[in-house]
């Protein structure tokens, strides 16, 4: 097992059987590893495997081949279920318990890991914007509720890896957001994340490294803000109390308060550039400072593509109506 | 143990809130105070019919409770991947069968104490007296019927909704009759036949012992020793088929 790593793969394989005879391979020696506070984005189109690979880690499967070391553990084990925690691709729960009831019957389940499980339940309620909802029964809630559910579910036990598939899908933009300050903040704390999404600006701001699934493994990993592409955004994080006088000569600029402290995220670069003088020049402290590279986009669908695509040409070319 | 009660918790709960359960209280409610007046035209045989009919009425309303929303609830959760958010907590699969089984065995004894009581008011109010020997009648019922509950729980482990319900009536079905299987391997001179009776028999569940419905009608109690060989067989048959069910889910992948 690589040294620090909360997960190392080695050599996955997995094959479903399709009827009788035939077997489809998914999986063929796929190897990865997530550090702690690490975010690995898993990227591959759909069937590529990304799921499989979660349900291998989670224990819901096993592999045919290969050796995965998951919190020191095996997928599977009581105490790595403990201090991990799973957002699946499409949750489902059972539709006649209300919000608050399924919160309490999982937080019961993992109850050992926390100080209060009803605290940590009504906590996350209020994080994920559940709170108006806690009395309504799962079958009533949209999909987007679902999901943030589901996500809260994920962060219960104060995981040390998270493991979340899909996890923006049917989010409004708003909560979207709100979605991904908490999972920087889990990042911050030191929690490591897999991830998988089709959505490349979400990676590009959750993940440290992107993994392109390619015939059942990695076929390219990618460094987000690798050297070579220029500076596109910068994120910066100033004290709370220190907000107003920042924002002083910028009135316009749109901050997010993260407990004691402003976050700035997404300033193009040139402008992050001009107010970091500013505030060193006040004596602002700057408690976080992260740049943001583009994403080799076109690297990256050539990846995943069957087949090669020009950089910069349409990913399909579109045929004419038929009359 | 924790693991267990708080999933059995969380069935019932659920369970309490299934439109289903309802329906068929609701149901057996109707049915039975139109018994209640259609008895009397029996003539002389009001109160007999009345305990029988109530008896076979709470018998087919927890059996379709085990096999509709036992089966039903099982096979739904599967297929919605209901599972997948509690098998990835610290819960072993076999905590996670056995709280799913309390669960059902919690709605089992929920339908039969709620149409005992039904049967109970309107016997009350029509002017029927009570059935002596009823609650050994209500306990046979839970015994026969939480086997059917090991039965869904076992197939519904390893196959769909239609072949669990199809797998579990026929194992009933031929529960009934594993009796008459004894009697065919006496009568029988293949060699090979009689053993193939006698392997079914042994394999079925003899639920021939849980048949006291028409002596308690008639007004005869089963013996104590009856009801404690009752008791007996059932915690085994329960405990092998659990155990089976668990050896099954144990080696399965969960999609």
């Amino acid at each position: 097992m690589t040294d620090g790593a909360l997960l190392s793969v080695q050599d996955l394989a997995k094959s479903y059987r399709l009827g009788l005879r035939r077997r489809q391979s998914v999986l063929r020696g796929l190897s990865l590893t997530v550090g702690r506070g690490e975010v690995y984005g898993l990227l591959g189109r759909n069937g590529a495997g990304k799921t499989t690979t979660f349900r291998l880690l989670t224990g819901l499967a096993r592999p045919e081949a290969g050796e995965i070391h998951i919190l020191g553990g095996r997928p599977g084990d009581r105490d790595v279920h403990l201090r991990l925690g799973y957002c699946p691709e499409n949750p489902q729960f059972p539709p006649n318990l209300t919000v608050r009831e399924l919160m309490r019957f999982h937080g019961a389940l993992v109850a050992s890991r926390l100080v209060t499980a009803r605290n940590r339940v009504d906590w996350l309620a209020a994080q994920f914007d559940l709170s108006d909802v806690s009395r309504r029964e799962i079958r009533q809630l949209s999909r987007g509720t679902l999901q943030r559910v589901a996500l809260a579910l994920a962060l219960l036990s104060r995981p040390e890896l998270l493991i979340l598939d899909e996890p923006l899908t049917a989010l409004d933009p708003l909560q979207r957001q709100r979605v991904i300050d908490i999972l920087l903040e889990q990042k911050r704390a030191g929690t490591g994340m897999i991830v998988s999404s089709h959505i490349l600006t979400e990676l590009e701001t959750l993940a440290d490294r992107l993994g392109v699934l390619k015939d059942g493994r990695i076929g390219r990993e990618i460094a987000v803000g690798a050297a070579g592409a220029a500076p596109v955004a910068m994120d910066i994080r100033i004290p709370f109390e220190k907000s107003k006088e920042a924002r002083l000569d910028a009135p316009d600029l749109e901050g997010v308060r993260e407990g004691e402290t402003a976050a700035f995220r997404g300033l193009p670069f040139e402008r992050a550039q001009t107010l970091l003088q500013r505030w060193s020049a006040l004596g602002i402290p700057i408690l976080e400072l992260a740049e943001r590279r583009e994403l080799p986009a076109d690297e990256i669908l050539a990846s995943i593509a069957d087949e090669p695509v020009p950089a910069g040409a349409p990913s399909r070319v579109r045929e004419k109506e038929p009359a | 143990m924790r693991n267990v009660a708080v999933l059995t918790l969380a069935g019932l709960r659920e369970a309490l809130r299934d439109r289903l359960l309802y329906s068929l209280l609701g149901l057996g409610a109707i049915l039975l105070c139109v018994l209640a007046l259609v008895a009397p035209l029996t003539l002389g045989a009001r109160d007999k019919t009345f305990h029988d009919a109530a008896l076979a009425w709470i018998h087919v309303s927890a059996m379709l409770a085990m096999l509709v929303m036992g089966a039903w609830n099982l096979h739904r959760e599967r297929e919605r991947g209901i599972w997948l958010s509690v098998l990835t907590r610290p819960v072993s699969r076999q905590e996670f069968l056995l709280g799913r089984l309390s669960g059902l065995l919690g709605v089992l004894g929920l339908v039969i104490g709620a149409a005992a009581l039904i049967y109970l008011l309107i016997g009350w109010a029509t002017g029927v007296p009570l059935l002596p020997g009823l609650a050994v009648g209500l306990l046979y019922v839970f015994l026969e019927m939480s086997l059917l509950a090991g039965l869904v729980l076992l197939f519904s482990t390893f196959t769909g909704f239609a072949m669990t319900l199809f797998l579990a009536l026929a194992v009933f079905a031929a529960g009934h009759l594993s009796a008459d299987l004894l009697r065919f391997a006496a009568l029988t001179e293949s060699g090979f036949l009689r053993a193939l009776a006698l392997g079914a028999h042994w394999l079925l569940p003899h639920l021939e012992l849980y048949r006291v419905r028409n002596s308690l009608v008639g007004g005869s109690t089963p013996a104590p020793d009856a009801v404690l060989a009752a008791l007996g067989y059932t915690l085994l048959y329960f405990t092998a088929l659990v155990g089976a069910a668990a050896a099954v889910f144990a080696r399965r992948e969960i999609r």
